[in-house]
């Protein structure tokens, strides 16, 4: 079945991308069963044979969605608390001396990312998508991609430099 | 180049989206300005960190189970199980719709030339080799000796397919499992090529009417058969199309 030929193989894909937006593990089973059934049903919209964009903008659809209906307007707040006061990663003079043993920290400081920056980097960093695949996820021009993705890459530093010490246990 | 315009371009750069000529120019900016090369490495140090650090995670299998099982029976695409929630149509855009609508033309255009690939059985055949690698589940009896191998389809198929030991030829058994294909029980005996895999399903053929395929290529996946005493092959994998054709003649 072309289904599962095409579409299976992207599951670890649309999980990922599910747990980071969902940020809850037993959520994001339901949300992933949920559009994967969507999936199948909207399976001749396909076009070509790249899946994976196609694939995620209705697993993301279907997280929004969802967290609309069970946690609603939670994800806005912090959006508009993040806004101001971005960091400048020019200005930054010291490295960002980050250690070996991080992989906590650099998931807390994703997590702590607005939605709307937080998929940009799944997306281009954990997930490896051009930014073609991406504009097509995210359903927004690549320009707007570049310009999210470095505004996510400035909340990143400052998150992971101001709490290089013992404030990011407090994550 | 000026720094205000290199800077605009290192993370492009560093995404691997930049096109040649502006990745001249910029490497050229960089190698004369060292604020610029800080930054470049600064922001590549935070790329790679993050790619290093995060965690990337991964459905269960037991979801992957019950993905697999409610997609429904090939012959009835279009046709979804209760799902329990019905399907929301808010969520399709006005631009969804029409891409949709795009898609489903552009669809009916190209599926005439594809009609040649989309033999339903060969579809069947490639997603249940493409579902055993995904879902690690390639064997239900793993074995290198075809005396153990063999045996084992024994009451769980009613035939005995032939079960060889390659491994002379380059082909060492791996195992074997057991999969339905268009509503019938068949054998699959698993072969190895390096690090391929090689589903060969097997069942009697008087069972099921196929025509024998040419080398089809599906999906990255070739597919190869023949019919020999009495039994269909169907052998599946990515392995090169010739290697796929010396393990169909010995088979």
């Amino acid at each position: 079945m072309r289904f599962e030929a095409l579409v299976l193989p992207h599951l670890d894909s649309a999980f990922n991308l599910a747990r980071w937006l969902a940020r809850d593990a037993q959520d994001t089973d339901d949300v992933v069963q949920e559009a994967f059934l969507r999936a199948f049903d909207s399976f001749d919209g396909l076009r070509g044979d790249n899946a994976r964009p196609w694939l995620l903008a209705i697993v993301r659809n279907t997280c929004f969605n969802w967290l609309a209906r069970n946690r609603p307007g939670k994800e806005q707040v912090e959006y508009e608390e993040e806004l101001h006061a971005l960091p400048d990663l020019e200005a930054n003079p010291e490295s960002l001396a980050l250690r070996a043993d991080d992989c906590r920290r650099v998931d807390a400081a994703i997590e702590r990312l607005p939605l709307e920056f937080r998929e940009v980097i799944v997306l281009r960093e954990l997930e490896d998508m051009s930014y073609k695949e991406i504009a097509v996820v995210l359903d927004i021009p690549i320009g707007t991609v570049m310009s999210r993705l470095a505004r996510a890459r400035h909340l990143l530093v400052r998150y992971l430099s101001a709490d290089g010490g013992e404030a990011g246990h407090g994550l | 180049m000026d720094c205000s315009e290199a800077k605009r371009l290192v993370p492009i750069s560093i995404d691997r989206e930049l096109d040649a000529r502006d990745e001249e120019a910029l490497a050229a900016h960089i190698a004369s300005c060292a604020e610029c090369r800080s930054l470049r490495q600064r922001q590549q140090e935070l790329s790679a960190e993050i790619r290093r650090s995060s965690t990337r995670h991964q459905a269960s299998a037991s979801l992957r189970e019950r993905i697999v099982a409610a997609l429904p029976a090939p012959d009835s695409h279009r046709r979804l199980p209760a799902v329990g929630r019905k399907f929301d149509w808010k969520v399709l855009t006005g631009a969804g719709v029409f891409a949709t609508a795009c898609a489903a033309f552009l669809l009916a255009i190209f599926i005439p030339r594809q009609a040649a690939m989309d033999d339903g059985l060969a579809d069947e055949l490639v997603a249940s080799h493409a579902r055993a690698l995904l879902t690690n589940h390639v064997i239900d009896i793993a074995s290198t000796d075809q005396h153990t191998v063999k045996p084992w389809f024994n009451g769980r198929v009613d035939f005995s397919p032939p079960v060889r030991d390659l491994a002379a030829e380059g082909f060492p058994l791996v195992g074997g499992r057991l999969d339905y294909v268009d509503h019938h029980l068949v054998a699959v005996v698993v072969y190895k090529r390096r690090h391929h895999f090689i589903d060969v399903f097997i069942w009697p053929a008087d069972r099921m009417e196929t025509a024998i395929p040419a080398l089809t290529t599906a999906q990255g996946y070739h597919l190869l058969g023949k019919t020999a005493d009495g039994m269909t092959f169907r052998a599946v994998s990515d392995v090169d199309a010739a290697e796929l054709r010396q393990l169909v003649g010995l088979l």
